[in-house]
């Protein structure tokens, strides 16, 4: 494929990003997504535009400069529209997952000092029960975005978002030319907690420059243009996810929003989009449904001669790729031509298969801490088992101190770049140890880089465990809940790859408390016991977070003097 | 429902009949994904007219256990 040349010189800002596409498409669908009764609808860029605008008047002269609010809940286009005007008021947005308990969202919105926060429709729902939890104790003001239901407000910090942006309305605007002169902000405006629990949690700074300069490198290193269709099915407070629809937003693209993981395949059908972005989860859950079914059909050989055929083909400049695999791209609504995978390793023999059904599937590598994008294996020039190069907004390096088995100079992924954070927030202990003497950001990530600057990652040298949807699980997190168990001793927490595959299943090492059972006690016992606790602890733990596969040992970890387990040795 | 949701399992889902107990658990036993526990849902909320709660189903470890929650939903 060759490299067709874009630009996106108006995306200096989330704001002109929005200015911009009000005025150059004012009647472009910006987002479609599924109504109450499952109808399409549909936000022009004007009413996007608009509702921005009237945000960030209403956010200024409500004296929210300065200020930090938090964002919770499903994908709506309010959530982005919400974004977009805090960071252009020059506020501070908060991400939050919505899968996070009550008490960890109150540690977090006291950690991050925060003022308001803005709930989508679905999430609002949960209003009665977050107030009881006293979420909105220390804020000034809490907005829900209308889902149509009937309620009655009781609390004055409590506005709806349609009556909110009224308040915006007829309101002193800045000039177009001011808001398209204007350049991203590079203080901090963007705050984002890593996991899941206030005492191993760690907040993120970003600038709003740290975002728009991996967005427009997103634009040079992917094949998405003003026309594609793309299907947003990732939770949208992580990065990527909101990376990439700043980009998508900066190219004019439509954005259309899944509604729910189990709807993925259905709502592929309804929109019938022409990209998606996703983690390697879902790359292998499509893989495999299609081999599935064409196995069921009996047509597993048809297939095999197909893929022989077009690719023969292939080399002589005629592509049938997409007639002679119709029946199987139909599944994904006909149209999806393009895949961008990233947030956790994946099998590299997927591009392949994709590849010759043709779908361009691309792999991208990013963390939080570099907004996330730092490399993208570009569509006109992939290799095979790369991340790619690292991207525009930064330069990578390895920092190597060995030699593997296959001559390659292994060592840390450290990057350096307009991408990177401007530091973890209130946390001088963690700064100095995650950047350089010379200034490079650690990424923890283990790799090499071939001559082309194409980098290959292998392994890992943080803790943190990444799971094959793209989430991070913090072991230390999951340890302090088990640690509750009184008949556990010592705990760790690993990720480990199931046999044959790329699954990883959370596993607890767990070296009992043996004095808490009568002696004489089986193994076999112990371990039935340690399960079913375990299991209850799951219950009040994200699905993603659970603890799969128990391990019993014999004997306590190996520690360091300061009696820190050894968790490297724990294997 | 046992009987429905093994056919399901087997027909949609390429599940090995013989592993389908009702405690064979999704994850550990029968190599289920998050995804694909998602789709089950979605093929059952189809099949029964119901909707089940994304709580509810984040509980869920077996295949008892999700039968259990879809009879009390389907009455």
């Amino acid at each position: 494929m060759k490299k067709i040349e874009k630009d996106v010189p108006h995306a200096r800002s989330l704001r002109a990003i929005a200015r911009y596409n009000a005025l150059k498409r004012p009647d472009k669908v910006a987002y479609k997504y599924l109504g109450a009764n499952k109808e399409i609808v549909e936000v022009s860029y004007y009413q996007n535009g608009e509702n921005i605008e009237n945000m960030i008047c209403a956010l200024k002269s409500g004296g929210f400069e300065g200020k930090r609010i938090a964002l919770i809940g499903e994908t709506c286009p309010e959530w982005l529209q919400s974004y977009f005007a805090i960071i252009s008021a020059g506020a501070v947005a908060i991400p939050f997952d919505k899968e996070l308990a009550y008490e960890q969202i109150r540690g977090f919105l006291d950690i991050a000092e925060a003022h308001g926060i803005i709930m989508s429709p679905k999430y609002s729902q949960k209003y009665e029960e977050l107030k009881a939890a006293g979420v909105f104790d220390n804020l000034e003001l809490v907005i829900r975005v209308d889902d149509g239901t009937e309620w009655t407000v009781e609390d004055e910090k409590l506005i709806k978002f349609s009556d909110f942006v009224k308040k915006g309305e007829g309101l002193e605007r800045d000039s177009d030319a001011d808001i398209m002169r204007r350049g991203a902000r590079g203080d901090m405006s963007i705050m984002l907690f890593t996991s899941g629990t206030t005492g191993t949690s760690k907040c993120v700074m970003l600038s709003e420059r740290n975002q728009i300069s991996c967005a427009k490198s997103a634009v040079h290193a992917t094949d998405f243009y003003e026309h594609d269709v793309m299907l947003s099915v990732l939770p949208i407070h992580h990065t990527y996810e909101l990376t990439i629809n700043v980009a998508i937003q900066s190219l004019g693209a439509t954005c259309c929003i899944n509604d729910n993981l189990k709807n993925v395949v259905k709502n592929l059908g309804i929109f019938k989009p022409t990209g998606i972005v996703i983690v390697p989860l879902f790359a292998t859950t499509f893989h495999k449904k299609i081999v599935d079914s064409v196995k069921k059909k009996g047509k597993e050989n048809q297939l095999k001669l197909g893929m022989l055929a077009s690719g023969a083909m292939r080399t002589v400049g005629l592509d049938m790729r997409r007639k002679l695999f119709s029946e199987i791209l139909a599944a994904f609504g006909g149209n999806l031509q393009k895949i961008i995978c990233g947030g956790a390793a994946m099998n590299p023999e997927l591009m392949k298969f994709f590849d010759n059904l043709g779908i361009t599937l691309c792999e991208g590598y990013g963390i939080t801490e570099c907004s996330p994008l730092i490399a993208v294996n570009p569509y006109y020039a992939r290799k095979k088992g790369s991340v790619g190069p690292a991207c525009d907004c930064c330069e990578a390096r390895i920092d190597a101190e060995e030699v593997d088995e296959n001559g390659n100079l292994t060592g840390e992924i450290q990057v350096r770049g307009e991408n990177v954070m401007l530091g973890y927030y209130k946390n001088e202990e963690a700064n100095t140890e995650v950047f350089t003497e010379d200034g490079w950001f650690r990424t923890g990530d283990v790799g090499h880089m071939d001559k082309d600057g194409y980098i290959y990652i292998t392994g890992r040298c943080k803790s943190v465990i990444v799971l094959e949807n793209g989430k991070n699980v913090f072991p230390e997190e999951i340890e302090e809940y088990l640690e509750d168990v009184n008949e556990i001793a010592e705990c760790v927490v690993v990720g480990r790859k199931k046999e044959g595959g790329e699954e990883v299943v959370l596993t607890a090492v767990v070296y009992p408390d043996f004095n808490a059972y009568e002696k004489g006690t089986e193994i076999s016992d112990i371990a039935a016991d340690i399960k079913g606790k375990v299991m209850a602890i799951n219950k009040k733990l994200p699905s993603f977070k659970q603890i799969r596969n128990i391990e019993i040992r014999k004997n306590e970890f190996e520690k360091t003097t300061t009696r820190k387990i050894k968790r490297f040795l724990v294997k | 429902m046992f009987e429905e949701i093994k056919t399901m399992l087997v027909e949609e889902m390429s599940i090995d009949e013989s592993e389908i107990k009702e405690d064979a658990e999704f994850i550990n036993d029968l190599g289920f994904n998050s995804l694909e526990l998602a789709d089950l849902v979605s093929l059952c909320e189809e099949k029964y007219d119901v909707d089940l709660e994304e709580d509810k189903i984040r509980e869920i470890v077996t295949v008892g256990d999700f039968i259990k929650y879809l009879e009390s939903l389907v009455g």
